[in-house]
């Protein structure tokens, strides 16, 4: 009894840290793949208890970053398939009227975020997962394979066909330029 | 890295700095774990291969929208079935009389209805919806009678009617290589350790557990789980009520527990549930290969959740159902074959659906959950091929809000024609997916006003505000040179 605490606890003190040190990358990553924050939120917690349960099959892969965003992306892609509801239409207008109180730099940041999401939005799925995974995860090719669950080589051939993509954005181009 | 992908790592990391992210919510992680590890135990205990959760929550106490929520899908608001197109309605007559029947015969509790899994029962009351055997995510209905998988169990959010949670498809392969060995983490599970008879038979419990004991039910004010020693059934019932109210509901609900007779079956909701009201599809998997991926639009037969071409007809005349080349997951065929397993009779009706693939199932009447004569037919309502490129596709409108947040418009809204206000230089676009949620190009549309002008791109349709004032959007789709309406946004752009 005393090994399985001992076990335990150190499963617990492992997983908290692993929580304390990747959840906000991994929410960032999760609305880069494509989610709005707060259903960021409610993936990475799918995911990350999904991994809590195996945990010890999550320490015992080889490769724990890229077995954590594989079942964030598998929980993303499930939780797209069966998105519940989606916004209902409405009399009442959520913002209230004129925007003020919006300076110059914060619309920039608003620009510049607005001009990267509809650049991944011109991704497919595919696309847009290994470009985050890369790019923004900073998984390794063969990570981003083995968190996909494709052959390094089809990561290569997406990355290549996403990157064409996004290089003939104008609104990234634009964003590049004025940087 | 190259130049270009460096750069492209610094747009990525400025627009995820941006986003602000919440603290870890640990307590809730391992929560979730000790269910997921709870429901496991139970199913070892009890030999279970499936249970029923049965979410309770109380419309009026929390804002909960409710089955007369005008907003609500249709497609949903399974228990009072809505406005059937008539070919359905008189398929289903028949059923919904047996149905009523059973329900006559049986002693309820006044005003309540039979909610119905695998040989059990609950009345709960009259007009509860009964919601969408999708599995996860929060329910959308007062009532939630779903199977989603453990996580899907651990993660419904009773007390939230807006938060969206992802869920796992139950016999994913993934999710079998996750679960491990449930016997495993044995110490943070309680078993079912007491017993209470139920409508004269025994059933082992947890009682009623209540946060406000200390007990742990996160996702509930309270809960109990009973399971059937002779059949190895779980019913889960929980409550966001308060808690005195919680209790008085769930042991309202335990008195409602029926042991079905041999002769009575239910409507199967489960791993092969139809996903009703949905448009996305059940089936892929970002593993799968290249060439499906580029697939012809429309073609779907390797997905599941849909009934290849012909197979409507087909099933209609009787035929078998057919095997191979569908996804084990979620789907129509799978579901079929629940109904027949569970002594009900498929009965395949078309009619239209907006939007939705032709053969997608859109729901059954009667409902999952429905109490029937074993014999029964079930109607399964499916969707007709679509009429216009317009129809084949759900849409999505997102757009920059004047406060600096993004927000969508769903498909129905745009359908329905929907006003959206933006600032000047902010944008307006709309994507289009196919009934597997692959994203599909060819919208386009004509602006009505000079507020917003129209952005040269490829494969989003999307339009900037260029100048103060109201402009409309009509949003088309074009395939092989016919174009159709799919609908209007009304752009108010502000300074």
């Amino acid at each position: 009894m005393g090994a399985v605490g001992g076990r335990r606890d150190r499963d617990s003190r492992e997983f908290d840290e692993y929580v304390a040190t990747h959840w906000p990358r991994l929410v960032r990553a999760a609305v880069l793949l494509g989610c709005t924050p707060t259903e960021a939120e409610d993936v990475v917690q799918t995911a990350l208890v999904r991994c809590l349960v195996a945990w010890r099959r999550v320490r015992a892969a080889d490769d724990r970053d890229a077995y954590v965003h594989r079942v964030l992306v598998n929980t993303f892609v499930s939780s797209r398939r069966r998105r519940w509801h989606g916004e209902r239409p409405t009399d009442q207008l959520p913002e209230p009227p004129g925007g003020s109180g919006v300076d110059a730099g914060h619309e920039a940041g608003v620009d510049d975020r607005d001009a990267v999401t509809r650049a991944l939005e011109k991704l497919s799925a595919d696309q847009r997962a290994v470009v985050v995974l890369r790019y923004y995860a900073h998984l390794s090719e063969q990570q981003t394979a083995v968190a996909l669950g494709v052959p390094a080589g089809t990561v290569k051939s997406r990355l290549s066909r996403a990157l064409k993509v996004l290089a003939s954005d104008p609104s990234l181009t634009d964003l590049r330029g004025a940087r | 890295m190259t130049s270009d992908e460096s750069r492209l790592a610094a747009l990525l990391e400025g627009s995820g700095d941006a986003v602000e992210v919440g603290p870890a919510p640990y307590d809730a992680l391992w929560e979730g774990a000790r269910r997921v590890r709870r429901t496991r135990q139970r199913r070892v205990f009890a030999g279970a291969v499936a249970s029923v959760a049965l979410a309770v929550g109380v419309t009026t106490a929390l804002g909960l929208p409710g089955g007369d929520d005008p907003l609500r899908d249709p497609a949903l608001a399974l228990g009072p079935y809505g406005d059937l197109p008539p070919q359905v309605a008189a398929a289903a007559e028949d059923s919904l009389q047996r149905e009523a029947e059973v329900a006559a015969s049986l002693d309820l509790p006044a005003d309540t209805e039979l909610v119905g899994f695998d040989g059990l029962a609950v009345a709960v009351p009259q007009g509860w919806s009964r919601d969408v055997p999708t599995g996860c995510g929060t329910p959308d209905a007062v009532v939630a009678l779903s199977d989603g998988g453990d996580v899907c169990r651990a993660s419904v959010n009773v007390l939230s009617s807006r938060s969206t949670v992802a869920t796992l498809d139950p016999g994913d392969e993934d999710v079998e290589e996750l679960a491990g060995d449930p016997a495993a983490d044995d110490a943070l599970s309680g078993l079912p350790s007491d017993r209470v008879t139920l409508d004269g038979a025994e059933f082992a419990t947890t009682g009623v557990l209540c946060a406000d004991d200390g007990s742990a039910v996160a996702t509930a004010t309270c809960e109990v789980s009973v399971t059937a020693l002779d059949r190895g059934v779980t019913l889960r019932l929980r409550s966001s009520a308060e808690p005195a109210e919680a209790r008085r509901e769930l042991e309202d609900l335990l008195d409602g527990v029926r042991v079905l007779d041999d002769d009575l079956t239910a409507v199967p909701v489960g791993p092969g549930a139809p996903v009703l009201g949905l448009t996305g599809a059940s089936g892929g998997d970002v593993a799968r290969p290249e060439s499906l991926q580029d697939s012809a639009e429309g073609s779907v037969d390797l997905y599941s959740g849909y009934l290849a071409e012909g197979e409507a007809a087909a099933l209609a005349e009787g035929a078998p159902m057919p095997r191979g080349g569908y996804s084990p997951s979620v789907g129509a065929t799978s579901y079929v074959a629940q109904l027949r397993a569970a002594g009900l009779v498929p009965r395949v009706v078309e009619e239209r659906a907006v939007p939705a693939a032709g053969g997608e199932l859109i729901g059954t009447v009667p409902a999952p959950g429905a109490v029937l004569p074993r014999g029964t037919e079930v109607v399964l309502r499916v969707a007709a091929a679509p009429t216009t490129p317009a129809e084949a596709v759900r849409t999505e409108a997102t757009y920059a809000r004047p406060d600096g947040g993004s927000a969508t418009v769903d498909d129905a809204a745009l359908r329905a024609g929907a006003t959206v206000r933006v600032r000047v230089g902010g944008t307006v676009a709309v994507s289009g997916y196919d009934v597997r949620g692959y994203a599909r190009a060819n919208l386009g549309g004509e602006v009505d006003g000079s507020a917003v002008r129209g952005v040269d791109d490829a494969r989003v349709a999307t339009w900037r505000a260029v100048a103060r004032g109201t402009s409309t959007i009509t949003v088309t789709r074009e395939v092989g040179g016919y174009s159709s309406v799919v609908g209007t946004l009304r752009v108010e752009v502000v300074g």
